[in-house]
């Protein structure tokens, strides 16, 4: 499960940093500026972008958090590869592969012109030791899940087998991997950083400092790693799909945004994951051109506890409170920056989205109507509720909004600000318990790009509970819709099952109060070209693809 | 914040402090009764108030296509706040609030205070003690954190017993825990006095003639006690409106929509750079607030302490 806390919530950090230090800022950027990156010497391509802070790991089966992803990405290579304009699946170390009848067995032809950056060619049996290692006990890979669907891999983990049933090395470039059943997110999810191959040699030898000096066979190699400074990125000479047009990639190491944002302004970084806000005035109107926006593959919503009054059996009552929010003045005018109003659940960028979703635009008229309908004409005999918020200024802000958006309806909305731990405990409940929380804002970051990581993941009745399902949504329909769509493998089938499903759970069923669809901005230089904006976020822009273009 | 309760004066000290904080002792009475009694006035007439201001506290009047918080304008003279409510209104109903958790929390601290502190004065001996350990244990504890401890203990007003019913049950957990807290100030003050009082020739005649323990306590030693005890309520009211203030703006004080002035500053504080108005509105009105009834608890210890009184009539040497 990915949540989108620690990015809502590090704004409201950022600011209140720069609001309560106020001349810190100043001593920080001191800290942050004192020791400067190497220097670039004439006409190499050196791209320097900012993480807020260090990556938590380097190795790719610990790997969870986009800041580790935005480095570990560029190292490694897995058997496939996710095309991250298309979110379709390419080959990367295997150059094809089969899929069996009964989609269970795939075959996979690996290159032979593959190295790791420590010289040796990548053969079949890297594969094995890779998948083997991710699914080893001793490394506890919060990234297990990634090859769970292999037959045996569940007793590989336990250490009830040697081996994994479901992989098969036939020869020195081919792998045959079988599953339990069959599951079509399967290749997507092999794109994973968890799936990267790594070489034995390094990552079975503790000598070899594998987590400050990883080693993959990705278009970069890591050349240096400074703490709280920066990190650097080497071009690798012998990637296997061409060597790239940067030379050298610098990851800064900027923690406050402030800073980070007047290093941007003075030419010490080529890209800036947070653009100033509109608030900013003149610094807003300066840097306007450069922020590139893009779709985020995440959604934001209000859930609604079906299993707790009032909304529990009453989709009218739901839909009522989804035509009374203004999501258009919310994303649009109070917080223009990183949103779109959202009309459903699978958000721009996933296959599957729906174009023409209706959703529930602002319409106080209906809300009102169907208030009434739903049995509290006015408001009037409505129990008391209690929106839920994790503690953020931003949260705070959304929730008084559609309080206020709620009165004029006339539904009394109390708004209940709790830490992240004991909000989790109200919202999620468990398997058999209910939450206590009757309506709560929430974000969902896809885990893999596919429709199935948002919708079987919060609203299958398999998941009720702490698992992803908060809301306790149960339709048998909706199940059957989503299973089906699990096992077949043509993706515009999948597709169209996804978005029959999804009408469901949205129109029918109005089980979320929809609310946004997250969107990525970043800066970015004039002469920084071949930018592929992708709905994995800021940091998996495939800097192979960059050039710096300085007229 | 807590501590200016009451502050202490030793006999020498009075008049050094006295020149320095205002010249003429008539002066804090002007101020703090002009600050005071205008912002009884716009609590007292809030709905009238903000009726010819054009607000609602709770309607988002800015324009639906600007970024609030909008700059104050003919319509709107403070502005409207980040969620485009009109500031003034806001601001007019937050000094019901503030008033209200003020006086309310100062009664609750006061009926406790005066009973723990008559009853330790007269009674003596053992029930004394006890009730001043007591006092001590709740002075020893730092106000704010008690009060922090106290509102995570009730973590959810609108469903506990007994505040459910009340139309902002938020509110009066705030007044509930500030009067807890106030009390252990009134409670010294008040034992001290009657100590005082009950040893003096009147509290004997009033025994010698039969009178019972109730009824020295009520009818003879409390009313002489009242004139310390207005000074440190009219004291207490403002610490209270501050404590608010600052409970809210942490985010555990009032809830939202209620118009506190805190929660408005912590609501403005991400604007205040760039829009300034939406939290120095509510700063200057704590501010206001907070100074007129230190102020007039100051000139109201100047009238009931002769020892303080500038005009020369009694003397420190008379007792």
């Amino acid at each position: 499960m990915t949540t989108l806390p620690d990015r809502l919530t590090s704004q409201g950090q950022a600011l209140t940093i720069r609001l309560l230090l106020g001349a810190g800022v100043l001593a920080l950027c001191a800290l942050a500026c004192g020791q400067p990156a190497p220097l670039a010497p004439d006409g190499e391509q050196v791209f320097r972008f900012r993480l807020r802070e260090d990556p938590p790991t380097l190795d790719p089966a610990l790997s969870t958090d986009n800041l580790s992803e935005a480095v570990v990405m560029n190292l490694f290579r897995g058997l496939v590869f996710m095309n991250p304009e298309t979110l379709r699946v390419r080959p990367a170390v295997a150059s094809s592969w089969t899929i069996s009848e009964d989609r269970l067995r795939y075959v996979f032809s690996l290159r032979d012109d593959v190295r790791f950056h420590n010289g040796r060619r990548v053969t079949a049996d890297d594969v094995r030791y890779s998948f083997e290692r991710l699914l080893r006990k001793e490394v506890s890979s919060p990234r297990r899940f990634v090859l769970e669907p292999l037959a045996g891999a569940a007793a590989f983990s336990a250490g009830e087998s040697d081996t994994i049933a479901g992989l098969e090395v036939i020869d020195d470039r081919t792998v045959a991997l079988r599953l339990e059943k069959p599951f079509a997110p399967f290749l997507a999810m092999l794109s994973m950083a968890a799936a990267a191959l790594v070489p034995r040699e390094v990552y079975d030898d503790p000598q070899s400092r594998y987590l400050r000096a990883p080693v993959g066979c990705g278009p970069f190699r890591l050349t240096g790693w400074e703490q709280s400074n920066f990190i650097e990125l080497r071009a690798f000479d012998d990637y296997f799909a061409g060597r790239p047009h940067l030379d050298r990639v610098v990851v800064r190491i900027i923690e406050n945004r402030e800073s980070a944002l007047q290093e941007y302004r003075a030419g010490g970084l080529d890209s800036l994951d947070e653009p100033p806000g509109p608030d900013t005035g003149e610094v807003y109107a300066e840097l306007q051109d450069e922020v590139l926006r893009f779709p985020y593959i995440a959604t934001g919503y209000i859930g609604f506890n079906t299993a707790l009054p009032p909304f529990r059996d009453n989709a009218t009552l739901r839909k009522a409170f989804n035509y009374a929010v203004d999501k258009d003045y919310l994303w649009e005018v109070l917080m223009p920056r990183g949103n779109t109003a959202a009309r459903g659940i699978i958000p721009p960028g996933i296959p599957g989205f729906d174009e023409s979703l209706p959703g529930y635009p602002h319409d106080p008229e209906r809300a009102r109507r169907l208030l009434a309908e739903a049995g509290y004409p006015g408001g009037e005999g409505l129990p008391d509720v209690t929106l839920w918020v994790n503690t953020s200024e931003d949260n705070r802000r959304i929730a008084q909004q559609v309080q206020a958006d709620l009165r004029k309806v006339g539904v009394a909305l109390m708004i209940r600000e709790v830490d992240w731990g004991a909000y989790m405990a109200a919202v999620a409940g468990t398997a058999e318990q209910p939450g206590e929380a009757q309506m709560f804002r929430f974000g969902w970051f896809l885990d893999y790009p596919d429709a199935d990581a948002i919708l079987r993941m919060t609203l299958h009745s398999d998941n009720i509970g702490p698992l992803g399902n908060f809301f306790r949504y149960d339709n048998p329909e909706f199940d059957r819709l989503v299973d089906e769509a699990l096992v077949l493998t043509d993706p515009d089938a999948r597709a169209a099952l996804y978005r029959e499903a999804e009408r469901i759970a949205v129109m029918d069923d109005a089980v979320w109060l929809f609310l946004n669809y997250y969107e990525s901005s970043t800066l970015f230089k004039p002469y920084v070209k071949g930018i592929v904006p992708t709905p994995l976020g800021e940091f998996r822009i495939p800097l192979e693809l960059l050039r710096i273009e300085i007229p | 914040m807590g501590l200016c309760y009451i502050r202490r004066v030793t006999p020498d000290a009075p008049r050094a402090i006295h020149s320095a904080s205002l010249s003429r002792p008539g002066l804090s009475l002007i101020i703090g009764t002009i600050l005071v009694s205008s912002h009884l006035l716009c609590a007292l007439l809030a709905p009238a108030v903000t009726g010819w201001t054009g607000g609602d506290p709770y309607e988002q009047v800015a324009p639906r296509s600007v970024t609030p918080p909008t700059p104050p304008d003919r319509e709107h003279f403070l502005g409207t706040d980040a969620l485009g409510r009109d500031q003034l209104s806001r601001l007019i109903h937050g000094s019901r609030i503030s008033l209200q958790v003020g006086l309310v929390a100062e009664a609750i601290a006061l009926l406790i205070g005066i009973v723990v502190g008559a009853l330790a004065g007269y009674l003596g001996g053992r029930v004394d003690a006890l009730l001043m350990r007591t006092t001590d244990i709740v002075f020893s504890i730092p106000g704010p954190l008690l009060a922090l401890a106290m509102i995570a203990a009730i973590p959810e007003p609108e469903n506990a017993p007994l505040l459910r019913h009340l139309s902002h049950p938020s509110l009066a957990v705030i007044f509930i825990v500030l009067g807890l807290i106030g009390w252990a100030g009134i409670a010294r003050l008040v034992r001290g006095e009657i100590l005082r009082l009950r040893e003096l020739e009147f509290t004997s005649a009033a025994r010698a003639i039969g009178a019972g323990r109730s009824r020295v306590i009520v009818r003879h030693l409390l009313p002489n006690a009242l004139g310390p005890l207005l000074v440190a309520a009219t004291l207490g009211i403002g610490g209270n409106i501050l404590m608010e203030a600052w409970l809210s703006f942490l985010g555990v004080g009032v809830r939202p929509p209620l118009p506190s002035w805190g929660t408005m500053i912590t609501e403005g504080q991400a604007h205040f750079l760039s829009k300034p108005w939406v939290c120095i509105a509510p700063g200057l009105a704590i501010l206001t607030a907070v100074l007129g009834f230190n102020l007039l608890g100051d000139a109201a210890r100047d009238f009931v302490d002769p020892r303080r009184r500038s005009t020369g009539v009694g003397s420190p040497a008379e007792r």
